[in-house]
């Protein structure tokens, strides 16, 4: 049966089944090359988090929110950064920290800072090569992979529509919903290969965010200059948004405008969980995570 | 030196090196244990908070795996009960122990439920020879489905069981050896019932078997009072306070009696400190068992 | 040990009215489930302190896993909802 004599719907049906066909197989083709067991991280980094999640941008974010708190900046007039007297970039706990302390020797915005060529630069080469070695940006090679076998999926999908449309112009029959399935296969095929994490990148951070869920939850808990641990976690699995303005305000900073802004972030206050059951209970309210969380619970309580 | 005492010696050093200490998996401290796994060998696991767990939470807890050995701790199976253990529990329980691969798991010699009423949480069963052959068998049916012994932990009560023939120690040990599994000996735990039932806690040491113990809980907890007149207290392991020194005291005792490496835990569920005063009391446990394993070396 | 016996324990553990029944007369109430001549001289010396602590522990512990597992649930009707991704 040759499919090219299907009639339009018949062909259309055909069609859509070839797209999700070709679709399926360069979503399993890059599953396979870019998957994996997981793996053990050299350390929770948050810069190494924070650069997986979003680059050198979130990267230099994340040291200049880490140096407000550390009180190596200050937040002068709420709208720009200084390094604070006696402040030296040699403060810095690393080459990223330590250049952003240089830049800041004048008071700048955070926001200028965040996109500064110089400090995405230091954070590129700090923290790329590692992502790389463990697999989980997409290299040259994965990336070079990933568009020869959607190209190849491509190639086909217009190959295919081409000899319809050619048949269905011959025969003065309507082609415009193919050539729109044609371009709108492609478009989802481009869409499946595009990201720079691998999807073994993409497996680790979607872990890191379920492990880290209840710091999310308690993110209204955080104090200023008390945890700047937590704080820099917390920035770094779930971006400027998961922190709340009320403690932090220079966050204000590197949301976009459109962001809610209410104190609890964009991700909603959440339920306060995790810190204290009260009574003599033995099990954590933390437990409502899906990462479990109630504990042995010892014998109970009165 | 004798030949035998450099073997204890050696074995003593051999197993302070392999000791490991850890805490309990919870959510709240993740941020804290993951930055501090230089200072955490191991983390538990509560299995049934698992069961009901989405497959991307079960997953990241393979990739939580992959950063720091887990262990797998049952609180719901309970075995120690004259009807058998739920074979579905028991399936549930063998998934997870395959996703995670454990060094062990375990579960405790308590009774949560029985015909079709759910107690709540870990009731201690009535000791006697006949709960002794049940929890065996219970044990058994629980390692062929999940593939290896469980190790048993000892509970706390708040009540002396009813029917009771035999001292605690006796029918712990008694499970052990019928059962064939080694035992997680939850010092808080001894320590609590010793307060409340009134036994010297080194003798209960003393009569367990030190080569069958393979790992060790420890605990914190708080004096509760009846609600009636009398205003009766018992003391209450809640994991909600501080290791008290006490327990401390038999973590030496227990370094000064077992040879094998063990593998000793912090359990805390709630009213958390900040991370660094969990990771402290860890080291205080550290010191104890080395405290106790020096002890053993110095008299050889 | 039979398996009635250890089902009346934990009737008693959960059941408060059952319990305070118990207390005022031990030995009649567990006549009254068929327990036999030995398990009622049992629980008639039972520890009615450790029991009644026991029974408000359960309970606590009850209340707790319900509400763990309705917070958990709710949870997830609010992730399936759209929590923001990355």
């Amino acid at each position: 049966m040759n499919p090219f004599e299907l009639p339009g719907p018949q062909f259309l049906a055909f069609y859509a089944m070839l797209g999700a066909g070709v679709l399926f197989a360069v979503y399993f083709l890059k599953q396979r090359a870019e998957g994996g067991e997981p793996i053990r991280l050299p350390s929770t980094d948050p810069y190494l988090i924070a650069y997986l999640r979003g680059g050198a941008t979130e990267a230099v974010r994340l040291g200049v929110a880490v140096l407000v708190d550390r009180q190596l900046l200050d937040f002068e007039d709420g709208v720009r950064v200084v390094r604070r007297e006696r402040v030296t970039p040699t403060h810095g706990s690393n080459d990223l920290e330590r250049a952003i302390l240089e830049q800041c020797e004048t008071a700048t915005l955070p926001g200028s800072l965040a996109t500064n060529q110089r400090l995405q630069e230091i954070a590129r080469r700090s923290y790329e090569p590692p992502l790389l070695r463990m697999r989980l940006l997409a290299d040259s090679e994965t990336r070079l992979r990933r568009v020869q076998e959607a190209g190849l999926a491509i190639v086909l999908l217009f190959v295919v529509a081409a000899v319809k449309v050619a048949i269905g112009v011959a025969r003065n029959r309507p082609v415009s919903f193919l050539v729109l399935f044609a371009f709108g296969f492609s478009a989802l095929t481009l869409f499946t290969i595009r990201g720079r994490r691998t999807v073994l990148g993409e497996r680790v951070l979607g872990d890191l965010t379920m492990l880290f869920d209840a710091l999310r939850e308690r993110a209204n808990e955080l104090r200023p200059y008390t945890a700047t641990g937590e704080l820099a976690l917390l920035m770094a699995v779930f971006g400027a948004g998961a922190v709340p303005i009320g403690a932090f305000p220079f966050v204000r900073a590197f949301r976009p405008a459109t962001t809610n802004t209410s104190s609890c972030g964009t991700s909603g206050c959440g339920s306060s969980s995790g810190s204290s059951c009260g009574g003599g209970g033995g099990s954590s309210c933390g437990g409502g995570s899906s990462c479990g969380g109630g504990g042995c619970g010892g014998c109970g309580g009165s | 030196m004798a030949e035998a005492a450099v073997a204890a010696e050696v074995d003593v050093a051999d197993a302070a090196v392999r000791d490991r200490f850890g805490l309990t998996w919870q959510p709240a401290l993740a941020a804290g244990i993951l930055a501090n796994l230089d200072r955490i060998d191991v983390v538990e696991v509560i299995a049934e908070e698992q069961f009901g767990a989405s497959s991307r939470a079960t997953r990241a807890l393979e990739t939580l795996a992959h950063q720091v050995p887990l262990l797998v701790h049952g609180v719901a199976l309970g075995p120690a009960s004259t009807s058998p253990v739920d074979v579905r529990r028991l399936d549930r329980l063998a998934r997870l122990v395959e996703r995670l691969d454990p060094a062990f798991w375990s579960e405790h010699l308590a009774c949560v439920r029985a015909g079709d009423i759910e107690i709540g949480h870990l009731a201690a069963t009535p000791r006697t020879s006949a709960t002794i052959d049940a929890t065996a068998a219970n044990l058994s049916r629980a390692a062929a489905i999940v593939g290896s012994m469980p190790m048993v932990e000892n509970i706390a009560t708040l009540m002396d069981p009813p029917a009771s023939d035999r001292s605690e120690v006796e029918w712990v040990s008694s499970v052990m050896t019928a059962s064939g599994c080694d035992l997680l000996l939850d010092l808080h735990n001894v320590h609590a019932n010793s307060l409340n039932f009134d036994f010297d806690q080194v003798e209960y040491l003393d009569r367990l078997d030190p080569e069958r113990i393979g790992a060790i809980h420890i605990a914190g907890g708080c004096w509760i009072e009846s609600p009636d007149e009398r205003r009766e207290r018992r003391y209450l392991d809640d994991h909600l306070h501080d290791v008290p020194d006490p327990v401390y005291d038999l973590l030496v005792e227990v370094g000064a009696r077992v040879r094998r490496p063990l593998t000793v835990l912090l359990e805390r569920d709630g009213r958390f400190p900040p991370v660094r005063h969990l990771l402290w009391q860890l080291d205080r446990a550290r010191a104890a068992l080395a405290e106790g394993r020096r002890r053993v070396s110095n008299e050889t | 040990m039979r398996p009635e016996f250890e089902t009346f324990l934990a009737r008693l553990y959960t059941d408060a009215p059952l319990r305070a029944r118990f207390l005022a007369g031990p030995r009649e109430e567990a006549e009254r489930q068929g327990l036999t001549v030995e398990e009622c001289a049992a629980l008639e010396r039972i520890d009615r302190v450790g029991l009644e602590l026991s029974a408000r522990s359960f309970a606590h512990k009850r209340t707790l896993k319900a509400s763990r597992r309705a917070r958990s649930w709710w949870k997830s009707v609010r992730a399936a909802l759209g929590r923001p991704r990355h």
